[in-house]
């Protein structure tokens, strides 16, 4: 996977509904690569890539979520700080204590009680969603409001580490991941020439609105629009691989290649296209792995499988720890991985006869 | 119908997994429609074109999938672990047999320590007597499906009880409703739909391609004549039960209406059902596209979701007349 | 000195309680060109002295406490992963998912892990996991880190100092080795020809748990009075509560049954004479600093508590602001000057 990019990516500051940054950065990397690219009415970026010989075979949809968690500014208090709403399913403990970043430019700290003031109930629980504060250095509402607005947004501060091991840390890596896969694969099906020889048409989606999804998600318009054969989702798959945490709610394992799911809480994935995946792994030697139950947490598939007459659908997880936090952990190994799988819907298998991904 | 149901009951479909029951009906029902065909999720649709001009469309839809397991880990001495296919309640298949798509057997039993009120799938396995992981690999794989074994029995008074009822009473009740009509004055898809034990979808997607002018879904419902159970206005053998309103639709008065008259004109004994929990395929036919008409038959069960759903099966053959009169009617 | 590069310098470096020898060298190389003297003591005080001249002439103890708090390996994981306890007093509530440095064979980052929301069991969604259960990654594994991380491998926060609005400043270790800075300031700045004391500026080692070397310090030093610096609770935004002082407020001055008043009273009424803005903080008994220990050792040392308040204290953004140090560095000289000018013109 390209480091370089994922992490040029990881800085961008685009939380739900403010996915343009990340989407221009996209478009500079992928427009001279792709038969044509485009927005949607909602802001998701589709880009195309048709074979050159012969009639598409099937239309293949690839998505990979644009947006990260984040908040938006609610109120500007008298004494110069900010409340915030927050956007995604953010757990507060990561949050408070923090530095933040405005889409403005302006850097802040999310306040923290300090522990002696605290009751004994606020010892013991994350601070509340609707109560948080940014602190910004100022002591007046005049002096917030000239760097800071109602409705400007925001998240973690970016970064970027290297850990040990091929782990790298930083703010939206999990999903900023998967669209640097994309455009890898994209990248690579142009230099190798593979559009010259594959089989199907590939609709490269680059979707908003997937972390503050309750009922829809922004997703589903672009799939409503292509209604294509078959769709493959790429994103996190939440990790709790650590001591004291019991099998079953350990997620995925990081190191431990692609989560292929047979099914989660909201989507049973098509039965033949997950046999198809499981099997090219094992004849390729790509490292996956299968989640610990089939009822875990939902993607963007759980919609995206029920659109029209309805679209047989996989979901390939790259392992994630500390989702959703400002320090999301992953492993290259495992990013590879599924760059090496994705690979396969292009690629002649070895005798030159067919492709190894969905016959 | 006795033999005909337990017929579709021995084939297995666990939700996501429904393509054994799925060839059983399809050829059953294929000498007595025009057209056969699944769709992308596994639908299986059997059409019967109206005569006629103009024909409306009829959909009547019953779920072929089943509740039932997935095993998601296979652990070093060869048990397994599952996941839930659906509202699976284990206090009612705790120490039961359990069957695979293979035939392959086994028991789904709790860990020895945990409490009857908190069996949950972290805390039971299946036991198919494997030595360890490599001989239960060669027999399952992750993502296989298991069911509760099948059963139908005979009771008193046309009672008949076993799994899984909910829902092939319905795809028996379509079946027998293809099969006895006199007439279709509307082009009638008869939809066995999957999924609709996990959140109902495939009656979302198979509603979606067909656009429904009119649609009933047939599924079992419940029954408020046990003891100690909830006051409820619906008992066995006193008729199929017209539904007014689930948890997820409110019935089109027209249809309401419309079942009413052909229950009378066929004397067919009926009550009416308000289900205040529980959801089927008919709230998502409603919103299909752009609506549609909308409601739906329930059979009066007892013991859903258990090894021994209870039903009447003259509440049934009710039920099957008055499918097969609204084939008969031209649909407006 | 430039003040901004001076704090990040002094506060970035690794001084975590009982580990505090391991940037010794960079800290007196910081420090030392200011003074005339230094020691590095038995117990990890760092000792630097500017002398009057004089024979017999007093001696003055300025006490800032240079340590950190931090975490300790406890034990390594199967996964490779490292189980902390705490050096020092942390609040659970933000260390998830926080960027710490790792101390060891060698030094690499880490990250704290925590159970993303979407798999945490129903009824925990809400807990706080104790510092006690949490695990930091480094992506070695466990024979690696057996290796490189073993136990006993201190862990601080990762050293990033940003400046917000209104010269307000936030990072690490601001607890206590901020106030280095204006106490190098003010004594660097004093013509030591005109006083008639010897000034003994020590910068403490284990003030975080409680087992104040200080008083070793004061038992060879045997000063006349003492001087504690220490950060306070603050607030930028008003105080409800009467234990926190404002952020931009000026020097923080502690009345307690334990200090000397007389003293106490002075640097009060030199701050208003001198137009400094010093915010009285009432501690009736201990003061929870270095001062409890001084006032008892040695023989007894009249003491003063001073400090500057900080918002969000033991976190990894500490935040305070500048103009509190400046003013602080400006009284403290005077103070001085005051208190132990020469008499005989």
């Amino acid at each position: 996977m390209n480091t370089e990019l994922l992490q040029r990516l990881g800085a961008a500051v685009a939380p739900s509904g403010a996915e343009h940054d990340v989407a221009a950065l996209i478009g500079e990397e992928i427009a001279p690569l792709c038969d044509s690219i485009s927005y949607d009415k909602l802001g998701n970026l589709i880009a195309v890539i048709s074979p050159k010989r012969g009639e598409p075979r099937s239309r293949i949809m690839l998505t990979a979520h644009m947006d990260e968690v984040g908040f938006l500014v609610k109120s500007i208090e008298n004494d110069g700080r900010v409340r915030i709403s927050l956007l995604g399913d953010i757990s507060t403990d990561t949050l408070t204590g923090r530095r933040v970043v405005f889409d403005s430019g302006a850097v802040g700290v999310v306040v923290t009680k300090p522990i002696h003031l605290m009751s004994g109930r606020e010892r013991e629980t994350t601070a509340d969603r609707d109560g948080l504060y940014i602190e910004l250095g100022n002591t007046s509402r005049e002096e917030t409001e000239d760097i800071v607005s109602l409705g400007d947004y925001g998240t973690f501060e970016p970064k970027f580490t290297r850990l040990r091991g091929g782990y790298v840390a930083g703010k939206a890596l999990g999903g900023r991941a998967c669209v640097t896969l994309l455009i890898d694969m994209i990248r690579t099906i142009r230099e190798k020439g593979y559009d010259e020889t594959m089989s199907d048409e590939l609709y490269f989606v680059f979707t908003v609105k997937r972390e503050i999804a309750r009922t829809y998600y922004g997703a589903d318009a672009a799939a409503f629009a292509l209604m294509p054969d078959r769709a493959i989702v790429l994103d996190a798959a939440p990790s709790a691989d650590f001591q004291g945490v019991p099998r079953e709610r350990r997620g995925a394992h990081a190191g431990g290649g692609i989560q292929i799911a047979p099914a989660d809480m909201k989507t049973i994935y098509d039965r033949s296209m997950f046999a198809d995946a499981v099997e090219c792994c094992e004849k390729y030697g790509i490292p996956y792995q299968y989640p610990p139950t089939a009822d875990g947490p939902a993607t963007e598939a759980q919609t995206i499988h029920k659109i029209g007459a309805g679209i047989p659908t996989l979901f390939l997880g790259l392992a994630t720890r500390n989702l959703r936090s400002g320090a999301e952990i992953i492993n290259e190994r495992d990013a590879d991985a599924i760059g090496d799988l994705l690979l396969h819907l292009v690629k002649k298998e070895r005798n030159g006869y067919q492709q190894c991904l969905f016959n | 119908m006795f033999v005909q149901l337990k017929k579709f009951m021995m084939a297995d479909g666990v939700s996501g997994d429904e393509k054994n029951v799925s060839a059983v009906i399809a050829a059953e029902i294929a000498p007595y429609v025009d057209e056969v065909y699944s769709d992308a999720m596994g639908n299986l649709i059997a059409l019967k074109k109206g005569r006629g001009e103009n024909p409306k469309k009829l959909m009547l839809a019953a779920h072929m999938d089943e509740i039932g397991f997935m095993v998601n880990y296979i652990d070093d001495r060869g048990y397994l672990r599952v996941s839930k296919m659906g509202g699976i309640m284990f206090n009612a298949a705790a120490y039961a047999e359990v069957v695979f798509a293979s035939g392959l057997k086994g028991v789904l039993v709790p860990e020895p320590t945990v409490p009857a009120s908190d069996y949950k799938s972290a805390n039971v396995y299946v036991d198919i007597g494997a030595k360890n992981k490599k001989d239960a690999e060669r027999r399952v794989k992750i993502g296989d499906t298991c069911r509760l074994s099948p059963s139908l029995t005979k009771l008193l008074n046309g009672r008949v009880y076993g799994r899984p009822i909910d829902d092939r009473i319905g795809c028996l009740m379509l079946f027998e409703a293809a099969k006895s009509a006199k007439r279709f004055e509307n082009d009638t898809y008869f939809v066995f739909t999957v999924q609709e034990e996990v959140g109902v979808r495939g009656a979302k997607t198979s509603a979606f391609a067909i656009m429904p002018d009119y649609a009933v879904a047939v599924d079992i419902g419940g029954s408020g004549d046990i003891p100690g159970c909830k006051p409820f206005a619906v008992n066995l053998g006193e008729g199929i039960a017209i539904k007014l309103k689930d948890s997820m639709v409110i019935s089109h008065k027209t249809m309401v209406d419309l079942m009413k008259k052909l229950a009378d004109d066929n004397k067919v004994p009926y009550q009416f059902e308000i289900l205040e929990k529980g959801g089927t395929d008919t709230g998502v036919m409603q919103q299909a596209g752009g609506g549609c008409i909308a409601g739906a038959l329930s059979v009066p069960t007892r013991y859903g979701h258990t090894g021994v759903e209870t039903i009447d099966m003259n509440d049934v053959t009710g039920g099957v007349r008055i499918l097969a009169a609204l084939c008969e009617t031209k649909l407006a | 000195m430039e003040i901004k590069s001076f704090l990040a310098d002094l506060c970035g470096l690794m001084s975590v309680v009982g580990f505090e020898y391991r940037d010794e060298e960079k800290l007196t190389a910081l420090v030392a060109p200011y003074f005339d003297e230094h020691e590095y003591d038995r117990v990890g005080n760092h000792i630097f002295v500017r002398r009057c001249g004089k024979e017999n002439a007093k001696r003055l103890l300025v006490d800032v406490h240079y340590d950190e708090i931090g975490l300790l390996v406890k034990n390594i994981t199967e996964d490779g992963h490292l189980a902390v306890c705490e050096l020092g007093g942390f609040s659970p509530h933000v260390l998830p998912a926080s960027e710490v440095v790792v101390y060891g064979k060698e030094t690499m980052p880490g990250i704290v892990l925590t159970t993303p929301c979407v798999l945490k069991a129903p009824g925990a969604k809400n807990s706080v996991v104790p510092v006690t259960d949490l695990l930091v990654d480094v992506g070695l594994t466990r024979e690696e880190a057996m290796e490189l991380t073993p136990i006993g491998t201190p862990i601080g926060y990762e050293p990033v100092y940003t400046e917000l609005e209104n010269e307000h400043f936030c990072g690490k270790g601001f607890d206590d080795k901020c106030l280095i800075v204006p106490v190098v300031a003010a004594v660097a700045s004093l013509d030591m020809s005109e006083l008639d004391c010897d000034i003994y500026v020590s910068l403490s080692a284990r003030e975080e748990v409680f087992q104040h070397a200080v008083s070793a310090a004061a038992f060879r030093i045997r000063p006349d009075a003492a001087i504690v610096f220490d950060v306070e609770f603050g607030n930028l935004h008003g105080t409800k509560d009467p234990s926190e002082t404002e952020v931009g407020g000026g020097t923080t001055l502690t009345y307690s049954a334990i200090l000397d008043r007389e003293l106490t009273d002075f640097v009060m009424e030199t701050a208003r004479e001198a137009g400094l803005a010093c915010q009285p903080v009432v501690e009736a008994t201990l003061t929870g600093t270095h001062a409890d220990e001084l006032v008892f050792a040695a023989g007894g040392i009249p003491t003063v508590l001073l400090g500057v308040p900080i918002c969000y204290m033991h976190t990894a953004n500490e935040t305070l602001a500048l103009s509190d140090l400046k003013a602080t560095a400006k009284l403290l000289a005077t103070v001085i000057r005051e208190r132990y000018g020469r008499k005989d013109g």
